[in-house]
C-alpha cells in the first residue's frame, strides 16, 4: 500500500490542506506547530473508519466539522477513503470499481488485499515517532499480537469452553445451568419420564403379546379339551351299552341262580319243619315221664324227713346214754361219800381252808438268845443272837428238849381242826375234788329226771336204728328215680334247645326264601327294563359286543366311573378355559397402538441422539479443552521462530550481509518494550555473536527497525508505508546519512518511507 | 476355518445427505451381498462385533426385518455382541447396549431369536459359545477382556469384543496385552469405525457401511475375512464396491480442489474442515452444484496468514485428541478462534451444530 494523497478540510490546524507524497523516500519538513503530528494523527483518524472521532477536531474558530480524504495504491489499483464528520459517513471508492461504505466492509477490504489488522497495524507499527527507532512495544501491539496469536481468545474461548461445563465428578449434569446444563436436565427428566412411558407401554404391548400367544394356546387347548369331551362321550355310551349288554348277561345268569337257590332254600325249609315236629312229639313224652316220676319223688321229701327224726332221736338217746355213763363214773369216785350232803363237804372245805389261811397269815419269831447247844428250829440251827421267823407254829429242838410253838391258841385249835379233817378227808385237794364230783352229779342227775333209764335208751335206740335202715333203703330207690327225672330233663332241655335253633333256622331259611322270592320279582323287573335297552342296541352292536365277551358289569361300571369323573373334571376343565378364553378375548379385544409405541420410541431414540450429542459435546469441549491448554504455547512459539527468521532477513538486508542471523531472547511475543530492546543477538559474517548492547547505535537502530518491519509482515502480506516522525531528531550528520541509505533499501524492498521532520 | 467379521452396522443411524431410509435399505443390500458371499465360500461363522443397531429406541419392525435377513441364511451362524459407548452407558441407550432397555430384551426380538436357531448373541449372562462340530468357541468381551473360561472342546477360540483397545491409553483404550492375545486364536473388535489391525490376531472391522466423516484414507466400507490357523490368523479386509463414502478434506491448494472436483459424487459426502480463503470462490461454486454432497465446516475457511496457525493447532489436535473426535474439536475451535469466542455465539453455533 502507498499513500498518494491526503487532503484535509476543518481538522485542527489544517483547515484546508492537501498532503501528496510522490516522492519516495517522502521528505516533509517544516517548522513545529505547523501540522506535521497532525497529518499522522490525521491519517490515523482517517483509516479508524469513525468519522465521531473527527467532531471535536474541528479548525479553531470554525463551526464546520472535519472532512479527511486519503488517496493511497494498491498494486495498479487507486483508491479514495473519505471520513466525513459533518454526515458521519465513511466510503471507499476505487479505480477497480470497489465502493463501500460500512466500516466492516473497509475493514475486510484491507484484509483481502492482504493487509490484516489494519488500522491496528498503523497505529503500533506503522508510525515511528521520535528519538529513534526503538520500538516501545505499546498496549496496542499487544492487543495486535494477541490478534496474530489469539492468545487473548485462546484464554477468552477456555473460559468460555470452562464456564459451559461443570467439572465435578460425580455431578449429574455435564453442563452449567446458564450453558446447555438446563436444556441437558430438561433432556434428561423428559428421557426419564419418555422412558416410564415406554416402559409402561411396552409393559402393556408384552402383555398384550403374552395374552394373545396365551389366547392362541388356550384355544388349542380347549379345541383338544373339546375333542377328548366328545370322544369320551363317546366311548361313555359304548361302555354304556356294554354295561346294559353285560349286565342283561348278569340278570339272566342271576335270575337262574336265583331259582336254583329258591328251589333249595323250600327244600330246607321244608325239612326244617319235619324235624321241629318230631323233636316236639319227643318233647312231649318226656315231659308226661317227668311229671310222673314228680309225683313219686313227693315220698322222697317226706321219708327223708323221717330219717332226720329218727336219727335226731337217736344223737340225743346217745347222749342220754353218755351222761348216764359219767353218773355211774362220778358214783364210782365218790364212793363213800356218795350219799354224803353236799352242804357239809362244802363246809369242811371251808373250815379247812380257814385254818389254813390263818397257819399262813400268822407270822413269829424265835430269837435264841442263849444256848449252849445249837437250837434247833424247824431244822434251821440257830446260835445264840441267831433268829427265826416262821408261820402259825415252830418245832423248836434243844437239846432232847422239844417244844412245839405257836402264834396263837387258835391256831392250835384248827390244828386239831385240819388233822380230823385230814383223818376224814386225806387231803384238802381230795376235798375239793368230792365237792365238785357232788355238785357234777347233782347237774347230771338234774339233766336225766324226765330221761329213760340207760337200758331203756339202748332198747329205743336200736328201734330206732333199725327203722333208720328201713328208710335209708326205701330212699335209695327213691333217689334213684330222681336221677333218671333229672336225665329226662336234660335230655328235654337239650330237645328244646334244638328245637329253638330248628325253628330259628327255619325262620330264617323262610325269610331268606321269601327274600330270594322277593328278588326274583326285581330281577324279573330288571330284567324287563334292561330288555327295553336291549332293544335299542343294533344288530352289530350285539355281534361285537357278544365277540368280545367276558365283560364283568363291575368293572365296566368303574370304568365308567372313571370316564364320568375324567368328563367331569375335562367339562370343570373346559369351563375354566372357556372362562379364561373369554377374559384374554376381553384382554386382547384392543390391540395396543403400535404405532403409538413405535412413535415413543422414536421420540425416546431423538432424545437419546439428542441426549448423545450433547454428551459427545462436552467431551468435545473437554478435549478441545485439552487442545486449548498448549495452543497458546505452540503458536508462540512458532511466531517467534518465523519472527527470528524475518527479522533475520530484513537485518541482513539493510546490513548488507553483514550479519546473517537474529536470536531474540524472549520466551515470547508478548514482550514489553524493554525486552525488545535488549534481548537480541546477532551473528556476524564471520559467525561472531554480539548482544544488542554490545552493537554501534546505528546498527542496533538497524536491528530493532528490521524487527519492527519482520513485526509489520507478520500481519500484511505484503509492503506498506512507513511514517516517520522526527526521526533524526537526536542524529548525528553520519547517523542521519546511514539511516537515509537504510530507507532508500526499503524503498528498493516496495517500501513507502515518509519522513516528517522539523529539520529542513 | 474362515468366518467373517463385522461391525458397527448402526442400523437405523441418520447419515448426513445419505437419510436413514436409503442407509437402510444400503445395509440390507450388502448384507444380502456378504451372505451370499459367505454361502459362496461355505462361511459357516459372521461375527458382528456389537453396535450392530444405532440406538436401542430402533422400532421392533426394523430389528426383526433384519433379524428376518439372517435367520432365512439357516447355514450360517451369526454371532452378536451387545455394543454401546462406556461412556454413554446408563445415561442414554447407547447404541445396542445390553442396558435394561436394550432391545435384545424385548418380548417379540427374544422370543424370534430363541425360534431362529443360528442367531446367537453373547451377553455377560451368557458370555460363551462352542460348536462342538466345528470345534469353535466364541467369547465376548463386554468393554473388557472376556472372562469365560475358554472350552477345551473347541480347537480355535474366537474373542468377540466391543469397546476401545489399543495404545493410547490416555484416550481410555485397554491395551490388549500379550497374553490376551495369546489366548485367543483371534480377536474380533467393535467400536472404532475404521479397519484397524492392532496386533497379528486382533482387528477392528470398522463400520460395515460408513455413515460419517473421517479422513481420506479411512473412509471405506467392508469387513474382515478371518482364516483362523496358527499361530496367527489370516486378515483379509475385503472392502464393499460401490458404498458410499463420507470424507473430511482439506483444500489449501488447486491440486487439492482439482482432486475434489474429480471424486465420484455419486457415492461421496465429503466435508471441508479447512480451505484456504483465496480458494473460497471456486469451492463455493463446487458447493452450489452439490449443495447435499459437500458441506463445509464452520470456521473451515483460512486465511494465508492463519495458515501456520491452522497447522499447528491441526498438529496438537492429532495429539492430543482421539480420531473420533478430531474433526468436531477443531472444527470448534476454529469457529471459536476464528469466528467469536463469546459464550453467546459460540453455544448458538453448538446448539445448531449439534442439533440442540
Amino acid at each position: 500500500m502507498r499513500l498518494l494523497k491526503v487532503a484535509f478540510r476543518n481538522y485542527k490546524i489544517l483547515e484546508d490542506r492537501v498532503f501528496e507524497f510522490a516522492e519516495n523516500p517522502f521528505y516533509y519538513s517544516a517548522p513545529n506547530e505547523t501540522g506535521k503530528t497532525t497529518l499522522i494523527e490525521g491519517i490515523k483518524d482517517a483509516f479508524s473508519l469513525a468519522p465521531a472521532r473527527l467532531k471535536d477536531k474541528k479548525t479553531a474558530g470554525k463551526d464546520v466539522l472535519p472532512v479527511l480524504e486519503v488517496t493511497f495504491q494498491i498494486g495498479e489499483e487507486v483508491y479514495h477513503l473519505k471520513i466525513n464528520a459533518q454526515d458521519e459517513t465513511v466510503s471507499l471508492r476505487g479505480s477497480d470499481g470497489t465502493d463501500l461504505s460500512r466500516p466492516a466492509a473497509i475493514e475486510r477490504f484491507w484484509a483481502q488485499k492482504g493487509y490484516h489488522f489494519f488500522p491496528a497495524v498503523l497505529n503500533s507499527l506503522l508510525i515511528i515517532r521520535e528519538r529513534d527507532l526503538t520500538v516501545e512495544v505499546t498496549r496496542g501491539l499487544k492487543a495486535l499480537m494477541d490478534t496474530v496469536l489469539k492468545s487473548a481468545t485462546i484464554e477468552e474461548l477456555k473460559k468460555t469452553f470452562e464456564n459451559m461445563l461443570i467439572f465435578q465428578k460425580g455431578w449429574e449434569l455435564r453442563f452449567r445451568k446458564q450453558s446447555f446444563g438446563k436444556k441437558e436436565k430438561r433432556l434428561r427428566e423428559e428421557l426419564a419420564g419418555l422412558r416410564q412411558e415406554l416402559e409402561r407401554k411396552r409393559s402393556l404391548f408384552e402383555e398384550y403379546q403374552k395374552n394373545t400367544a396365551r389366547l392362541e394356546g388356550l384355544k388349542k387347548a380347549l379345541s383338544a379339551k373339546r375333542k377328548e369331551r366328545e370322544v369320551l362321550d363317546q366311548e361313555l355310551v359304548w361302555l354304556q351299552k356294554k354295561l346294559t349288554y353285560a349286565e342283561y348277561q348278569h340278570l339272566l345268569a342271576e335270575e337262574k341262580r336265583l331259582q336254583k337257590e329258591s328251589l333249595l332254600k323250600e327244600k330246607e325249609v321244608k325239612g326244617l319243619e319235619a324235624e321241629i315236629k318230631a323233636l316236639e312229639e319227643a318233647s312231649a313224652q318226656l315231659e308226661r315221664e317227668e311229671e310222673a316220676l314228680s309225683q313219686a319223688l313227693e315220698r322222697l321229701k317226706e321219708l327223708e324227713f323221717q330219717i332226720k327224726e329218727a336219727e335226731r332221736e337217736l344223737d340225743r338217746l346217745a347222749e342220754q346214754r353218755k351222761l348216764w355213763q359219767r353218773l355211774k363214773e362220778i358214783d364210782e369216785r365218790l364212793g363213800i361219800f356218795k350219799e354224803i350232803a353236799p352242804e357239809v363237804l362244802e363246809q369242811d372245805l371251808l373250815d379247812w381252808q380257814t385254818s389254813r389261811k390263818l397257819s399262813k397269815d400268822s407270822q413269829g419269831l424265835v430269837k435264841v438268845l442263849a444256848a449252849e447247844e445249837e437250837v434247833l428250829v424247824n431244822g434251821e440251827r440257830l446260835g445264840p443272837g441267831q433268829a427265826h421267823t416262821f408261820l402259825g407254829q415252830a418245832e423248836i429242838s434243844y437239846g432232847p428238849l422239844r417244844l412245839e410253838v405257836y402264834v396263837s391258841a387258835a391256831l392250835a385249835s384248827a390244828k386239831e381242826k385240819i388233822a380230823r379233817l385230814e383223818a376224814t378227808y386225806g387231803t384238802l385237794e381230795r376235798l375239793t375234788e368230792l365237792k365238785k364230783l357232788k355238785r357234777t352229779r347233782e347237774t347230771l342227775l338234774f339233766s336225766l329226771k324226765d330221761a329213760p333209764g340207760p337200758a331203756e335208751a339202748q332198747k329205743k335206740t336200736e328201734e330206732l336204728e333199725e327203722k333208720v335202715k328201713e328208710a335209708k333203703e326205701a330212699l335209695k330207690g327213691l333217689l334213684e328215680q330222681k336221677e333218671r327225672r333229672k336225665a329226662l330233663l336234660l335230655r328235654r332241655k337239650e330237645i328244646e334247645q334244638k328245637l329253638a335253633r330248628l325253628r330259628k333256622k327255619a325262620q330264617e331259611a323262610a325269610l331268606a326264601l321269601e327274600k330270594l322270592r322277593l328278588n326274583q320279582a326285581h330281577l324279573a323287573q330288571r330284567l324287563q327294563a334292561c330288555e327295553k335297552e336291549i332293544e335299542h342296541l343294533t344288530l352289530k352292536e350285539t355281534k361285537l359286543l357278544e365277540a368280545e365277551g367276558g365283560l364283568i358289569p363291575e368293572e365296566l361300571r368303574r370304568k365308567i366311573e372313571e370316564k364320568r369323573k375324567r368328563l367331569a373334571s375335562l367339562e370343570q376343565e373346559i369351563i375354566a378355559l372357556e372362562k379364561e378364553e373369554s377374559h384374554l378375548e376381553g384382554l386382547t379385544k384392543v390391540r395396543p397402538d403400535e404405532e403409538e409405541l413405535e412413535r415413543l420410541l422414536a421420540r425416546q431414540k431423538e432424545l437419546e441422539e439428542k441426549l448423545g450429542r450433547l454428551i459427545r459435546l462436552a467431551d468435545i469441549l473437554h478435549h478441545g479443552l485439552a487442545v486449548l491448554n498448549t495452543l497458546r504455547e505452540e503458536i508462540n512459539r512458532e511466531y517467534l521462530k518465523r519472527f527470528e527468521e524475518k527479522v533475520g532477513e530484513y537485518f541482513s538486508l539493510i546490513t548488507h550481509g553483514n550479519y546473517q542471523g537474529v536470536k531474540f531472547g524472549a520466551q515470547s511475543l508478548f514482550f514489553d518494550g524493554e525486552t525488545f530492546k535488549n534481548r537480541w543477538e546477532v551473528t556476524r559474517k564471520d559467525g561472531k555473536v554480539f548482544a544488542i548492547e554490545s552493537l554501534s547505535d546505528g546498527t542496533a537502530a538497524q536491528l530493532l527497525l528490521s524487527a519492527r518491519l519482520a513485526l509489520i509482515r507478520l500481519f500484511f502480506e505484503r509492503q506498506a508505508f512507513l511514517l516517520l516522525d522526527e526521526p533524526f531528531a537526536y542524529f548525528d550528520h553520519q547517523r542521519t546519512q546511514k539511516t537515509k541509505a537504510l530507507f532508500e533499501a526499503l524503498v528498493k524492498e516496495g517500501w513507502q518511507i515518509m519522513v516528517l521532520s522539523a529539520k529542513a | 476355518m474362515r468366518l467373517y467379521h463385522l461391525a458397527d452396522l448402526h442400523l437405523g443411524v441418520d447419515p448426513p445427505g445419505l437419510g436413514r431410509e436409503l442407509y437402510r435399505r444400503l445395509i440390507f443390500e450388502k448384507l444380502t451381498e456378504v451372505i451370499e458371499e459367505a454361502r459362496r465360500e461355505a462361511v459357516k461363522f459372521i461375527v458382528f462385533a456389537g453396535d450392530t443397531f444405532d440406538s436401542n429406541a430402533l422400532a421392533t419392525s426394523t430389528v426383526l426385518s433384519f433379524l428376518r435377513l439372517l435367520a432365512e441364511a439357516r447355514e450360517i451362524n451369526f454371532i452378536f455382541i451387545p455394543g454401546g459407548g462406556g461412556d454413554f452407558y446408563g445415561e442414554v441407550s447407547g447404541h445396542d447396549a445390553y442396558g435394561p432397555d436394550s432391545l435384545y430384551r424385548r418380548l417379540e426380538v427374544r422370543s424370534f431369536w430363541e425360534r431362529a436357531g443360528n442367531l446367537h448373541l453373547l451377553t455377560p449372562e451368557a458370555p460363551s459359545l462352542v460348536f462342538p462340530e466345528e470345534k469353535v468357541a466364541f467369547y465376548g468381551g463386554f468393554f473388557d477382556y472376556p472372562r469365560a473360561a475358554l472350552c477345551e472342546e473347541a480347537a480355535y477360540h474366537v474373542a468377540v469384543l466391543h469397546g476401545a483397545f489399543g495404545e493410547r491409553v490416555e484416550f481410555g483404550e485397554r491395551p490388549l496385552s500379550s497374553p490376551q492375545l495369546a489366548r485367543y486364536d483371534y480377536l474380533a473388535l467393535g467400536h472404532y469405525h475404521r479397519f484397524r489391525k492392532i496386533g497379528p490376531k486382533a482387528a477392528y472391522a470398522g463400520a460395515f457401511l460408513q455413515f460419517e466423516f473421517l479422513p481420506h484414507q479411512d473412509a471405506t466400507s467392508g469387513y474382515v475375512v478371518v482364516e483362523l490357523k496358527r499361530p496367527a490368523p489370516r486378515l483379509t479386509y475385503r472392502e464393499l464396491a460401490d458404498a458410499p463414502r463420507f470424507l473430511h478434506l482439506q483444500v489449501f491448494d488447486e491440486n487439492d480442489l482439482e482432486r475434489l472436483k474429480k471424486l465420484d459424487f455419486e457415492r461421496t459426502f465429503v466435508k471441508i474442515t479447512a480451505y484456504l480463503a483465496p480458494l473460497e470462490t471456486p469451492l463455493l461454486e463446487l458447493k452450489k452444484q452439490l449443495p447435499d454432497r459437500l458441506f463445509l465446516a464452520e470456521g473451515a475457511r483460512t486465511e494465508p496468514e492463519n495458515l501456520t496457525f491452522y497447522q499447528i493447532l491441526e498438529r496438537i489436535i492429532a495429539a492430543k485428541v482421539p480420531e473420533h473426535y478430531q474433526a468436531e474439536v477443531k472444527e470448534l475451535l476454529l469457529y471459536g478462534l476464528k469466528i467469536s469466542p463469546q459464550r453467546t455465539k459460540i453455544e448458538k453455533f453448538l446448539q445448531d451444530k449439534y442439533g440442540l
